[in-house]
């Protein structure tokens, strides 16, 4: 990429190439410029080698990788260029934090649990800059308020356990730009954060990088993020760069197929098709063009249709506050009167920020969390006073499929013991051989091979355990599943292939869906109706056309315009 | 947090209440007659029903039970008119301070009374607050061994993960932990009491070595950290001690010293250690003088198990706490390497660390029976050893009280601990 640009560059990297060990580098002859006051975009999957390349910069590579080839060449104000490449650590480790600042993906865990906000701003501040313990303390106060978090002296002295998600961010932000750096990087900053403080963030973001002139490295999964925050855009595809240039021109014109593949395998609010193109169909050599039809999806069942679930006014109430006696005088109600009814066949969606209670509703439908208030009917029978031997015959129509298919599979048991436990449960296809038979057809359902039963779930890849949970939970042959996230924690192109599996299986096995994310895109592209759920109760009800078109209430056109757009 | 020390206090004291009436039960229904026990080979009937009386043994078992508790408790009712009275207020047994005075009877305030030894006729307080402090300053001392010298060889060797010195720091703790107390106490008893009791004047070669160790981390052109220069030191401190042990077999085969001066000793007070020994050593001349000395062979004996669990639960939770997002987070802020560990790694990685040392820490001040009685250290194990070979009950019990009294306080004090490391899970 050629300069158009009178400056010279803050930030050049010219041919950069990282392993690990003696392998094949898993970053390969990559080239990018960054300028003062601008930001460069980085999309990628998880594996491209984006999040290596930024900590190639920052000097903070694990040990095992090594940087086999490149220049780094950073010239911070009033210094001359380095090449951070031949630089010695200490040299580094003086500019990391003082002249580059890094803002990490997962806020929740990037601050240290036992030190206060405050403290761990102000330690890099009296690092920095030699400023006395109190001097530093009104600078992070100070910064706190430029990043726009409420009560700032107040923030100074709280835990990030006692903050939320977003402020926490806010706080990492602060941290980074504590020494008025020349070079900001953002490691998806906003990945783990609701569609409204994303907005927030990146606003944030945008604005003291043109005010403080610094050079701002964008790294994301989400092309819709760096539409909204980037002028240039480099696309990194397995450790290469397939495609860079101004994002306005790669968005309108994408020319590698693997860009053009990211785009179009995303749920878009306007288009509706009933498959979702996926990247690996594109970038096969014979279909390298979209097999998609422009046809609409299937509309689920109408008016008629009979209710599967019916919740009335249902409640789950936590103890906020317990008299001398340990009787809760207080509650906080997590779901607050909610009356849901979910139709045969149907996929209802339930949309909502971090902590509406969307979660717990789910859970509460399914009777896995005691219920305070109101009934629940499942298919005709009340199920919400029911004992739990009474219950058993209920769970094997009810499945739930979670978040983090990381954590929701045991380490120790194999995919077979896995999907055997709860046949063995319920009682279910008689005999080993039977059982056998069943789990090599449903693996095969899910598109895995059938000598996956045998192997334990580390060595599978995010999107084929999430395929190993969704056939767990069709195990039991149920009617109704609740998906509580199920893709959020996948690469665009994995949940793409995941979401197409699921409307196919529900087609075939007439399946009904609770469908939980808070990605308003999806949960719309999956959808018959959706309730938006705000504060433990709901906000709004519509057909999903409907909410996307004309919504209701206020909150809900905020969550839309929250979504970033391309 | 008040509210919750004064909730946990109200829980120990039923746990107290609760031992009490435990171990009542058990010395009532042992066999074996104090009486006879008191009054030796002369087996006089009438004296021995004389004692009995005394004792209160001839008392229904609720009664024993109702005035023993009676005894124990700080706040007790007694009787100031009649000194025939069990629950007379008698200066000899009580140290009080009466509180209501309500005609005839008195509630006090007073420090227990645990009765006296059925052997020595001495107050039980007395005899366990003579024991107590010998075994407390051990068990303190083991622990600041163990802690000091485990923690920081427990991030040491997690900071050079796989490397000679971790290698080293691990296979050493899995010897020191699975060698048994009663063994260890017996060959370090031996080995520096008596085989090198000339040389545990502390050989100045190993010193020498370590010293030059860290010295040498100090030159050259890079900077090291202080972990390193931690780490150079230990191996010149090991280079020493190797090239000595060969020095001490060539000596001893063939009688020639290969390195000169290796004999050299740092002079600590007193020449060399001996192989028993208490806090306090009787000299025929001066009487009665401190011997911190002493201390050095039975801390060690003590110390040696918990500092190999305390490098093991360091390095391993040091291990975890490195790989986590703050830690990368302290390092993108340009912390060093030292200020990273130690500001931000090791507190993260102490909370298993006091777990486990608290709960040993609360049975070493039970005192260490084998360890007592193999240094001869006067302990409360000791004391326990030979008040249980007696059936001297009243000693045993009080130090059954004393034990749970400690367990208790150490298990709030942990508590208290485990809010200041960690403010996720301070009390409210």
């Amino acid at each position: 990429m050629k300069s158009d640009r009178a400056e010279e560059p803050l930030l050049t990297v010219e041919n950069l190439s990282i392993a690990f060990g003696d392998e094949e580098p898993a970053v390969r002859g990559l080239n990018m410029e960054v300028f003062r006051g601008e930001t460069l975009g980085i999309v990628g999957e998880s594996g491209s080698g984006k999040s290596l390349t930024s900590l190639a910069v920052m000097g903070l590579l694990p040990p095992s990788a090594r940087i086999v080839s490149g220049r780094i060449l950073f010239s911070p104000k009033g210094k001359e260029t380095l090449d951070l490449v031949r630089t010695d650590r200490e040299t580094i480790r003086k500019l990391r934090g003082s002249r580059m600042g890094m803002v990490f993906q997962e806020p929740m865990s990037s601050l240290n649990p036992l030190h206060t906000c405050g403290a761990q701003v102000s330690e890099a501040v009296m690092l920095h800059s030699g400023m006395s313990r109190k001097e530093a303390r009104e600078r992070t106060v100070a910064l706190f308020e430029e990043t726009e978090l409420p009560r700032p002296s107040e923030i100074f002295e709280r835990y990030p356990h006692e903050i939320s998600g977003g402020q926490k961010q806010r706080v990492m932000i602060a941290m980074a730009l504590s020494c008025g750096p020349d070079l900001l990087i953002a490691d998806e900053p906003t990945t783990a954060l609701d569609v409204t403080v994303q907005k927030h963030i990146l606003a944030l973001i945008k604005s003291l990088a043109e005010k403080n002139r610094m050079g701002v490295i964008f790294i994301t999964h989400d092309l819709g993020v760096t539409a909204e925050t980037a002028r240039d855009v480099l696309v990194m595809y397995r450790g290469e760069v397939v495609e860079q240039g101004r994002v306005s021109d790669i968005f309108r014109r994408p020319e590698a197929t693997y860009t053009r593949a990211l785009i179009e395998c995303r749920p878009r609010l306007d288009k509706n098709p009933p498959v979702l193109p996926t990247v690996d169909d594109m970038l096969a050599p014979d279909g390298s063009a979209p097999r998609t039809t422009p046809a609409e999806r299937m509309k689920g069942p109408g008016e008629g249709s009979s209710v599967l679930v019916d919740a009335r006014d249902l409640g789950v109430w936590y103890p906020s506050a317990k008299n001398f006696l340990g009787r809760p005088t207080a509650f906080f109600k997590a779901v607050d009167g909610v009356s849901l009814e979910i139709r045969k066949g149907e996929t209802m969606g339930l949309v909502g920020e971090s902590g509406c209670g969307k979660s717990t509703l789910g859970r509460a439908l399914l009777r896995l969390q005691p219920l305070s208030a109101g009934t629940l009917h499942y298919d005709g029978h009340p199920i919400h006073d029911k004992s739990p031997a009474v219950m058993r015959p209920f769970r094997r129509k009810m499945q739930l499929i979670f978040q983090d298919p990381y954590g929701s599979l045991n380490p120790r048991m194999t995919v077979e013991e896995a999907l055997t436990e709860p046949m063995a449960v319920h009682g279910l296809h008689g005999d080993r051989v039977a059982r056998r038979d069943r789990i090599t057809a449903l693996l095969d359902r899910v598109g895995l091979p059938g000598a996956a039963a045998r192997k334990y779930p580390h060595e599978f890849s995010g999107g084929q355990r999430q395929r190993i949970c969704i056939a767990r939970a069709l195990v039991t042959e149920p009617d109704f599943i609740v998906c509580d996230e199920s893709v959020s924690a996948l690469d665009v192109s994995v949940q793409a292939r995941v979401l197409n599996l699921l409307n196919e299986l529900k087609a075939e096995l007439g399946l009904t869906y609770l469908f939980i994310s808070h990605d308003l895109s999806v949960v719309k592209y999956m959808s018959d109706r959706i309730a938006v759920m705000r504060a433990g109760r709901i906000e709004e009800f519509a057909e999903a056309e409907q909410l996307y078109k004309a919504p209701a209430t206020d909150y809900t056109r905020t969550l839309i315009a929250a979504i970033p757009k391309f | 947090m008040g509210g919750y020390i004064i909730r946990k206090l109200g829980y120990g004291l039923l746990v107290l209440w609760g031992v009490i009436t435990l171990v009542f039960a058990i010395f009532s229904i042992n066999p074996g007659d104090p009486a006879r026990m008191l009054l030796g080979q002369r087996t006089d009937e009438a004296a021995v029903e004389a004692v009995r009386k005394e004792l209160g043994l001839d008392l229904p078992f609720w009664k024993q039970y109702l005035l023993y508790l009676n005894d124990v408790s700080p706040v007790s009712v007694h009787k100031t008119g009649s000194p025939d009275s069990r629950i007379f207020a008698d200066r000899e047994k009580y140290t009080y301070r009466s509180l209501i005075p309500l005609g005839d009877v008195v509630v006090v305030a007073k420090q227990p009374y645990l009765r006296r030894s059925y052997q020595s006729r001495k107050q039980v307080t007395e005899i366990i607050g003579e024991a107590f402090p010998g075994t407390a300053i051990l068990a303190v001392c083991a622990i600041v061994f163990a802690l000091v010298f485990g923690i920081t060889g427990g991030v040491i060797a997690a900071v050079h993960k796989d490397r000679f010195i971790d290698r080293f720091s691990v296979l050493s703790s899995v010897l020191g932990m699975s060698a048994p107390s009663f063994f260890s106490a017996i060959i370090i008893s031996w080995l520096g009491g008596y085989v090198w009791a000339e040389q545990t004047a502390l050989p100045a070669l190993p010193a020498v070595f370590a010293l030059a160790g860290l010295l040498l981390s100090f030159a050259g052109k890079k900077r090291r950290g202080f972990v390193r220069s931690l780490s150079f030191a230990l191996k010149g401190l090991l280079v020493g001690l190797a090239l000595l042990a060969t020095d001490w077999t060539l000596r001893a085969l063939l009688g020639v010293s290969l390195v000169p001066g290796a004999g050299t000793k740092i002079l600590l007070p007193g020449t060399g250690l001996s192989m028993t020994g208490s806090l306090y050593d009787v000299d025929i001349i001066e009487g009665e003088y401190l011997a911190l000395h002493n201390l050095i062979l039975p801390v060690i004996t003590l110390g040696i198990r918990p500092l190999a669990v305390v490098v093991q639960l360091t390095r391993n939770a040091m291990l975890d706490v490195l790989s986590q997002d703050y830690i990368r987070t302290a390092r993108a802020k340009g912390l060093s390497e030292f200020r990273v560990i130690t500001g931000h790694a090791l507190r993260n990685a102490l909370n298993p660390v006091v777990t486990a040392i608290s709960g040993w820490f609360a049975s070493m001040l039970a005192g260490a029976v084998f360890i007592e009685f193999i240094f001869n250290w006067k302990g409360l194990g000791l004391q326990v050893f030979t008040s249980l070979e007696n059936d001297d009950y009243p000693v045993v019990m009080g130090a059954v009280l004393v034990i749970a009294v400690t367990f208790v306080m150490i298990n709030i004090l942990t508590d208290i601990i485990y809010g200041q490391l960690d403010p996720r899970i301070r009390l409210s």
